[in-house]
């Protein structure tokens, strides 16, 4: 695998299926249709169906539906994010603060031809949610200060989740590498999850570029069984503005 | 004749809208699915789509270019080799579509997509040599694109480097590159 190449999401095969003729094209309105889905009613798709949770990764931390993706819709890549990291041909419930940005989730999803697996949104978001009197479980977000002290402490472990072009610009020693696409099955590539080397009880500290990359990472570990991650706010661009040593090239 | 450039950031993609002015006639190449963009350019310009033209079967993202005709009355074009189930006028390597002063000489150009093509543009009223090329997925912005993302590298390497690339260095030195994707993915 070209690890400075970004991979093949397995929905190009229903793209090209789309654009070939041999699936459906979505017609072009400016506003598409998007079903409304109660509390119950996600309750009773949620065996089958991925709930994309795409509220911004603080928000996502302070509580969400278990087992949903957190893929930030305020990223210029969501509709690409959501490709590689849904499985192919599932089901989506999207959960979004209002009806508006489901809304535009749903037109950015059908550039790529996902507006159509998109069952619906959750209506009332998660607050509905928790009216409802589900659990939120919650995932803990830390600022690189704290980061830089529980690292000299506590054995906390890194997970650098950014392209190998990023992590040779500059890395926390001993972190490791993985992008996290790379952890999703791809065309023709497994997920990569399992040959992480980490206990899932080990507590792990999770950083991007930024702290939304690291975030949709960490949806993806919370639905394997890690049990003690961390999302680093402002990930390695906060370290770097910190002044905090990084390790450049293979190091 | 008129060029304009249409973006969405977000994928990095690029559409091509080009007229002639003495015809009121344009052509829209490599439309996304949200056609508004380009329905609004030709009413800015006060021009006419006739050829809607697709440079492959994109994997990357849903093409407009079936719903821009329906919506237009535009024809439909697509590669001789694209695989389709829809009806579309197909063209090859060395087929000139026209409008009044402007000429697109397709030019086939294998690799990343088998069927792909690129559309050589000139505007006789400058000359009678090439203005500038469309590359679409074929020439990016200091490379070319992947020959194994919408196929197997095995398939799509040679071609790129025996047919596709000798083609495009042929070209005279100073037709201008507009190529389908800003940096980005393909």
């Amino acid at each position: 695998m070209q690890d400075d190449q970004p991979v093949k999401p397995a929905n190009i095969l229903n793209i090209v299926a789309i654009n070939q003729g041999k699936r459906p094209l979505t017609p072009y309105t400016p506003s598409l249709t998007l079903r409304s889905l109660s509390v119950p009613q996600v309750e009773e798709l949620m065996p089958t169906h991925a709930i994309v949770d795409a509220r911004e990764s603080a928000d996502y931390g302070a509580g969400h539906i278990p087992g949903a993706y957190n893929v930030q819709l305020s990223s210029s890549e969501f509709e690409q994010r959501v490709g590689w990291v849904v499985p192919d041909n599932t089901p989506i419930i999207l959960v979004t603060e209002t009806a508006e940005s489901a809304h535009e989730a749903l037109y950015k999803m059908a550039f790529i031809g996902l507006d159509q697996s998109v069952a619906g949104y959750l209506e009332g978001g998660v607050s509905a949610w928790m009216e409802a009197g589900n659990l939120l479980p919650t995932v803990s977000q830390i600022d690189v200060h704290s980061l830089r002290d529980k690292l000299s402490r506590n054995g906390l472990r890194v997970l650098d989740v950014r392209s190998r072009d990023e992590w040779d610009d500059g890395h926390i020693e001993d972190a490791h590498q993985m992008r996290y696409t790379d952890m999703a099955p791809q065309l023709d590539v497994p997920g990569q999850i399992d040959k992480l080397p980490f206990e899932l009880d080990n507590p792990i500290a999770v950083t991007c570029a930024t702290g939304m990359r690291s975030s949709t990472a960490i949806s993806m570990l919370l639905r394997h069984g890690f049990t003690n991650l961390h999302n680093v706010q402002g990930g390695m661009t906060a370290w770097e503005q910190a002044g905090f040593p990084m390790l450049d090239g293979e190091g | 004749m008129w060029l304009e450039t249409i973006i969405r950031e977000e994928t990095g993609c690029a559409a091509y809208m080009l007229g002639c002015d003495g015809t009121g006639e344009c052509a829209v190449f490599d439309p996304l699915w949200d056609i508004q963009p380009y329905l609004d350019m030709a009413e800015k310009k006060g021009a006419k789509i006739r050829y809607v033209i697709d440079s492959h079967s994109h994997a990357d993202h849903i093409s407009g270019a079936r719903l821009l005709a329906e919506a237009t009355g535009g024809e439909l074009i697509l590669p001789e080799l694209a695989e389709l189930t829809y009806e579309a006028r197909r063209v090859t390597h060395g087929d000139l579509l026209k409008m009044g002063g402007v000429g697109m000489e397709v030019v086939h150009v294998p690799g990343h997509r088998p069927e792909q093509i690129n559309l050589l543009v000139y505007d006789y009223m400058r000359g009678d040599e090439p203005w500038f090329i469309l590359t679409a997925d074929f020439v990016m912005v200091g490379d070319v694109a992947r020959p194994d993302l919408a196929q197997g590298g095995d398939e799509g390497a040679p071609v790129l480097f025996d047919v596709s690339i000798p083609r495009f260095l042929g070209l005279p030195d100073h037709v201008e590159v507009y190529p389908g994707h800003l940096a980005g993915s393909t």
